[in-house]
């Protein structure tokens, strides 16, 4: 089997040329990697099979393990990567397609990890080409976003190989599964923190919302497919079942719901967006059944057809207008029409609405949560399913294509249409969105995991779906105004070391100049007293020792002791007391020897 | 879903429409509701307008549990560049 192409290959020496040329050229080279994965992908045998084996070190890896699950996100990071790939043609910089390219094939590798330290590998690999692609964005915001991206994944990374040399020792095997998970003990929680803070999960989440905005509006497309999406896809394979996920997931959904409706910068919307819907994905991972994680699998597949979506069309609203604050946009839609069209199907999705992919992909974890009698769970899903609509459903088309351009100045140049290739990216996002809305059975086909499929168009389902958004459409409208956003910022998990972190500083700053000025002043103190000892420490002495004689010495004995002291501070000692203080030293040595 | 009319719905007149299409489709998601007798999975989700219900109710508890945080939480843009 070692025949098949591993599919980040393509994607990975993409990276390695696309930097060679120029814009043009180096954008039609990222596409072509983009679709060489794409066909790697689909050049896949059927069935499930491991290839790529290295024995490195004593540690067999193995760097190609395909089975649906894999196969299922293969597909759609391919699929993502090429449609980015063409929305970004001909506007990258030679280091945002490499760093682009090879995260999408970092994330393709870890995939298809069949063990913990290849996944190790490319998880790394993926956390500092995103780093990258951060970086590209090319503003001391976007640098100090990147730091604090890396800064975090870094300590997520630390906890991921703490995990495995713990389970490691523990086993004796690096196995990623998680019947060898189930067995680990400490070292697997800790593997599961890593996972979960790659997912955004509470209250390791900020950096998502910190990060992605400050990228380039590339860039952002490519950062909103792979990374949450990859530690989905690691959640499903390590941890089905696992009943926290269901609680973190829950949590992430309130999370990204509440911030969601506060903020006002575009993309960061989308970014609480994405923690939202991972946290629907958690919670289908956590009930744990089939059908449960075919839910999760699937929505993590229509999750990136339409985030992708919107950050595509988030990005050419700021490419045309410099602005990405929704205070500043707005009335949009007369220059850029087919931009809205698409963006409203992208967020159409997002809600789930009848007729797209979200309404094929969400309601299977609702059901799923209905299946285990989880009543609760199930209304908070259903009511956070509402709340789709108001944060992103009809808020984003609604206040960035309508209502009045506030910040629009006459300086401003005139708003164009996004080009060709970026309405070519998104329209063939929108026709896969829609098309799996209508006909969902490719997408079926691929779900990783035998169980009952879910009729997604019973008349029942549709008609609870429709009163459901309709209602949640009705509150919008109702209360538009006050939904409108206020400028200002929302403060996150992020401020506990983005203000944390300088008081810190200041903190070791004032608490080392403090603990300096101490050891100086001591240091003085003790050189001080030194220094008074070695000068008036022998003359003191001699004149003690000669006073312990003064009855014996009678008249003389003050002139005597004076002369000592004398004698001591000059070092001009009579020879007669140095013969006998070396006697009596030696007298001393023979005693303590004998 | 309900904003996309000819008259924009960012002018007062669009408002207007706007709010009028979205009590049109509201009632007409309530008709198709009773006919179809919703879809009970635990008996209550079954009942007559329960997901109107949640889905403007959701949208209330949202509005009041954001503007809540937003007390505490809310600062300038600048926050973090001062």
């Amino acid at each position: 089997m070692t025949a098949s192409l591993h599919p980040c290959l393509p994607l990975l020496a993409g990276a390695a040329l696309s930097p060679l040329f120029g814009k043009r050229l180096g954008g039609a080279v990222s596409v072509l990697a983009a679709l060489g994965g794409l066909w790697a992908v689909a050049g896949l045998p059927s069935g499930e099979f491991t290839a790529w084996r290295l024995d490195a070190a004593g540690v067999s890896l193995t760097l190609l393990r395909v089975d649906r699950l894999a196969v299922l996100f293969a597909w759609i990071f391919t699929l993502a990567a090429s449609a980015a790939c063409l929305f970004s043609f001909g506007r990258q910089s030679a280091t945002e397609r490499a760093a682009t390219l090879a995260y999408a094939g970092a994330a393709l590798g870890a995939v298809f990890a069949g063990d913990l330290v290849t996944l190790y590998v490319f998880w790394e690999l993926m956390a500092l080409t995103a780093m990258f692609v951060i970086l590209a964005g090319n503003t001391p915001k976007s640098r100090g976003a990147a730091f604090r991206y890396a800064l975090v994944h870094l300590f997520g990374g630390v906890c991921l190989i703490a995990g495995l040399a713990l389970v490691a020792a523990k086993t004796g095997s690096t196995a990623f599964d998680a019947a060898a998970l189930a067995q680990a003990g400490p070292g697997a929680l800790l593997i599961l923190a890593g996972f979960l803070i790659n997912a955004s999960a509470f209250p390791f989440s900020a950096w998502l919302a910190d990060s992605y905005p400050e990228s380039s509006s590339t860039g952002g497309v490519f950062l909103s497919a792979f990374t949450t999406k990859t530690a989905v896809y690691v959640l499903i394979r390590g941890f089905p079942g696992v009943e926290a996920l269901i609680y973190a997931g829950c949590l992430m959904i309130l999370y990204g719901l509440i911030y969601a409706l506060r903020e006002n910068d575009l993309r960061r919307i989308l970014s609480y967006s994405i923690t939202n819907q991972v946290g629907f994905m958690l919670v289908g991972v956590g009930l744990g059944t089939p059908a449960a994680l075919n839910g999760a699998a699937a929505l993590a597949f229509c999750h990136i057809l339409y985030k992708s979506l919107l950050f595509m069309g988030a990005g050419a609203v700021i490419e045309a207008t410099g602005r990405r604050r929704l205070t500043e946009l707005g009335g949009l839609f007369s220059a850029m029409p087919l931009t809205f069209v698409l963006t409203a199907v992208g967020a159409m999705s997002l809600s789930a609405l009848p007729g797209t992919c979200g309404f094929v992909s969400k309601p299977m974890v609702l059901s799923a949560a209905a299946d285990a009698d989880m009543a609760l769970t199930w209304l908070f899903l259903e009511a956070a399913s509402a709340g789709t609509v108001l944060y992103a459903g009809l808020a984003v088309p609604y206040f960035v294509f309508f209502g009045p351009r506030r910040a629009a100045s006459k300086k401003d140049p005139p708003v164009r249409e996004a080009p060709p290739a970026a309405l070519l990216g998104m329209g063939i996002l929108a026709l896969s969105c829609l098309l799996l809305g209508m006909y969902p059975a490719p997408l079926l086909a691929l779900l990783p995991y035998p169980a009952p499929a879910l009729a997604p168009f019973s008349l029942a389902r549709i008609a609870a779906t429709f009163e459901l958004l309709a209602f949640a459409g009705l509150f919008f409208a109702v209360y538009a105004p006050v939904l409108r956003r206020q400028p200002g910022i929302t403060l996150d998990t992020d401020w506990f070391y983005r203000a944390g972190g300088p008081v810190l500083y200041r903190f070791a700053d004032t608490a080392g100049r403090g603990l300096g000025a101490f050891f100086s002043d001591l240091i003085a103190r003790t050189a001080t007293a030194l220094d008074r000892f070695t000068r008036h420490g022998p003359s003191r002495l001699a004149s003690l020792v000669v006073g312990l004689f003064s009855p014996l010495l009678g008249k003389d004995a003050e002139r005597l002791r004076q002369e000592a002291a004398r004698a001591a501070a000059t070092w001009t000692i009579p020879s007669g007391v140095t013969l006998a203080a070396a006697l009596a030293g030696l007298c001393l040595i023979l005693a303590l020897v004998v | 879903m309900t904003e996309r009319r000819s008259t924009p719905p960012g002018t007062k007149n669009g408002r207007r429409t706007a709010l009028r299409v979205a009590v049109g489709i509201c009632a007409a998601s309530l008709l198709l509701g009773f006919f179809t007798h919703g879809q009970a999975r635990f008996g209550f989700d079954g009942l007559f307008g329960f997901h109107a219900l949640v889905g403007f109710g959701a949208g209330a508890a949202l509005v009041l549990v954001a503007g809540l945080a937003g007390v505490f939480l809310k600062r300038d843009d600048d926050h973090y560049d001062r």
